[in-house]
C-alpha cells in the first residue's frame, strides 16, 4: 500500500506531521498512522495548556485499539479541532486536512529534531521491511 | 509465523496482523464498511487459520460424547453439533463445532487452542486405550483445509448461484458435500457475525473459489471485521469469555459455562444425561451457588470499553470486560464480561481511563433482530 506523505510538512517518529505557520504549529497523524489504526472512533482532544516535545498530547482510539498522539514540539496548546469529537472518522478521510491541535511553539530549535518528508518516507519504507 | 494458503492475495490487499501465531488479513477496506457490508448485503472471510481435528474410527462416537458436553449422536450426517469441551474442573478447554462427516467426525475450534486440543485429545485417547484395543485416530488437518465464510443477508444468493444449493432451506449447522470445479467442498450452515451464511471447508487451492466469490460482488473482510460482528451479535471467544486457566488452580477458580450461562440456552451445548469430562465439577457448582455470569454492556457515555476495564456499581468494583469493541451499527461501545451482579435494565459504570463512565447491561445482541441477523424479518 503506498501513503501519502505531504511535503512541506514536519514528521515525528511516532507519525504525527506539524505544519508549522509563524511561530504556530499545527499537528495531526500522518496517512501511514491513520491507516495503521483503522477506522478512528473516538478522540480525546487535548487539554489546554502546555506541552513538551516527545510528550503524551491526547488519546486517539480506533475500532481496534487505544493509541497516544504524542507533541511534535514544545510549546502551548493554543486551540483544538473540536469538530473531530463528533466526527472522527475526518482523521481517515482527510488526515492532512483534519489537524488535531495548534501549538504556539516555544523553541523552534526543536524542528530539527523532527523528519522531513522525503526522510519521513524512507522511515515508513524501513518499518514496512 | 504460520501463513494460510491465500496469504500472497491477502498481503496484496489487506493490512495484515498477527493472531495465534497465524498471519491474518485484518481488514481490506475498513472495519466499518466491511461490516455494513456483512449486516446488509453479503462478505467473505478467510478464517483458515481456525483448527480442524479429525477424530475416526469405530470408538470415535463413545469417545467424542465423553470429551464433549453436548450429545454429538443427535444429528444425522452431514451436519455438526455445537459443543464445549472441559477440564475435569469444569474450565473450559475451548468450544467449538463437532461435524459428522459420515466416516470421520470434525472438530472446528479456534486456532489459539490448536496445540492444547490436539496434544489432549492424543493424550486422552492414549490414556483410554491403555485399557483396550479401542480404535480412536486423531489427526490435526488444520493446515490442509481451507475455511471460507461467506455472510449475510444476501449470502443465500452465492450459494444458489455457485452450488445450486438454498441454504435457507437447511437447519442451521447443516451440511452438504458438494464440488466446486471437480474439487470436493463441505457446505455448511454456520457462521460467526450473527448473520445468515455458509461457510466452505476445501483441502483444494481455495484461490479460485475465493475470486470466483469476491468477484461477485462479495466484500473481502479481514479478522478485525469479523471481531466487532461477533461481539455486536454477543458471541463469546475462546481466550476472552472462555478461557481455561492454565494453573492448578482451585477447584471452582475456573469460568465454567455456567459462568457463561451456556445452561440456559434454549439449545444448550451441555447434555446432561450424559457424561463427560467436568461434569462433576459443574454438578458440584450449581448446588454451591454460581458467584459470576456474563453480563452484555451497552456504553451511555462515549468510549469504547476494552478487555480489563473494571465493571462498577455504585462506585464498587462487580467485573471486568472480557471483549469490547464500538459497534458499527449504534456507533457506541459494547461489551461482554464476568460480573458478580447485575441485570439487564441495570445500570453499571465502566473505568475507562480512570473515569467511570456510565452504561447498562443488556439483552444480546447488540442489535435490532428484527432488523438484523440471521432471523431479521425479511
Amino acid at each position: 500500500m503506498e501513503y501519502e506523505i505531504k511535503e512541506g510538512l514536519y514528521y515525528s517518529e511516532e507519525h504525527e506531521w506539524l505544519k508549522v505557520e509563524n511561530s504556530t504549529g499545527i499537528v495531526g497523524i500522518s496517512h501511514y498512522a491513520a491507516e495503521e489504526l483503522g477506522d478512528i472512533a473516538f478522540i480525546e482532544l487535548p487539554q489546554p495548556g502546555k506541552v513538551t516535545q516527545g510528550g503524551k498530547m491526547c488519546e486517539i482510539e480506533s475500532v481496534k485499539a487505544v493509541s497516544d498522539i504524542y507533541a511534535p514540539v514544545s510549546g502551548e496548546i493554543i486551540e483544538v479541532n473540536s469538530e473531530l469529537t463528533d466526527s472522527p472518522e475526518k482523521i481517515n478521510e482527510d488526515p492532512y486536512g483534519a489537524w488535531i491541535a495548534k501549538i504556539s511553539i516555544a523553541d523552534a530549535a526543536e524542528l530539527d529534531n523532527l523528519m522531513s518528508a522525503e526522510k519521513y518516507t524512507e522511515y515508513i519504507d524501513s518499518l514496512k521491511e | 509465523m504460520k501463513k494460510l494458503k491465500l496469504f500472497e492475495w491477502h498481503k496484496d490487499h489487506a493490512k495484515m496482523g498477527e493472531y495465534a501465531g497465524w498471519q491474518m488479513p485484518l481488514w481490506y477496506s475498513s472495519v466499518k464498511k466491511e461490516h455494513l457490508a456483512v449486516r446488509n448485503d453479503v462478505g467473505i472471510f478467510d478464517v483458515s487459520h481456525m483448527t480442524e481435528i479429525y477424530v475416526s474410527g469405530e470408538d470415535a462416537l463413545n469417545f467424542l460424547q465423553y470429551v464433549a458436553t453436548a450429545d454429538i449422536a443427535v444429528p444425522p450426517p452431514v451436519s455438526a453439533t455445537y459443543t464445549l469441551f472441559l477440564n475435569e474442573r469444569g474450565g473450559i478447554k475451548d468450544e467449538g463445532l463437532i461435524y459428522n462427516l459420515g466416516d470421520t467426525y470434525m472438530i472446528v475450534c479456534d486456532a489459539v487452542a490448536m496445540e492444547k486440543l490436539c496434544s489432549w485429545l492424543e493424550t486422552l485417547r492414549d490414556g483410554i486405550t491403555i485399557f483396550g484395543s479401542l480404535d480412536i485416530d486423531v489427526v490435526n488437518k488444520t493446515f490442509d483445509i481451507s475455511l471460507l465464510s461467506v455472510q449475510g443477508p444476501n449470502a443465500h444468493k452465492i450459494a444458489e448461484k455457485l452450488f445450486s444449493i438454498n441454504i435457507n432451506e437447511m437447519w442451521w449447522f447443516q451440511c452438504q458435500k458438494t464440488d466446486y470445479n471437480g474439487d470436493q467442498i463441505i457446505l455448511s450452515k454456520s457462521g460467526y457475525t450473527g448473520e445468515n451464511g455458509f461457510e466452505l471447508f476445501c483441502e483444494c487451492d481455495p484461490l479460485p473459489l475465493w475470486e470466483a466469490i469476491s468477484n461477485m460482488g462479495v466484500s473481502p473482510c479481514g479478522l478485525a471485521t469479523r471481531d466487532t460482528l461477533r461481539v455486536e451479535a454477543g458471541y463469546t471467544l475462546y481466550g476472552h469469555e472462555t478461557q481455561e486457566k492454565q494453573i492448578l488452580s482451585q477447584p471452582f477458580d475456573e469460568y465454567t459455562p455456567l459462568h457463561g450461562g451456556f445452561h440456559l440456552w434454549e439449545f444448550s451445548p451441555i447434555t446432561w444425561e450424559k457424561d463427560f469430562i467436568g461434569k462433576k465439577a459443574l454438578q458440584i457448582q450449581k448446588k454451591a451457588g454460581i458467584d459470576k455470569k456474563l453480563i452484555y454492556i451497552q456504553m451511555i457515555d462515549k468510549g469504547i470499553p476494552r478487555e480489563g476495564y473494571e465493571i462498577q456499581k455504585e462506585g464498587i468494583p462487580i467485573g471486568a470486560v472480557t471483549s469490547g469493541t464500538q459497534s458499527v451499527l449504534q456507533n457506541m461501545g459494547i461489551a461482554l464480561g464476568y460480573s458478580t451482579e447485575g441485570e439487564p435494565g441495570d445500570n453499571v459504570d465502566i473505568v475507562i481511563r480512570g473515569e467511570p463512565r456510565k452504561a447498562t447491561i443488556v439483552t444480546p445482541p447488540f442489535y435490532d433482530p428484527t432488523k438484523y441477523g440471521a432471523f431479521r424479518e425479511v
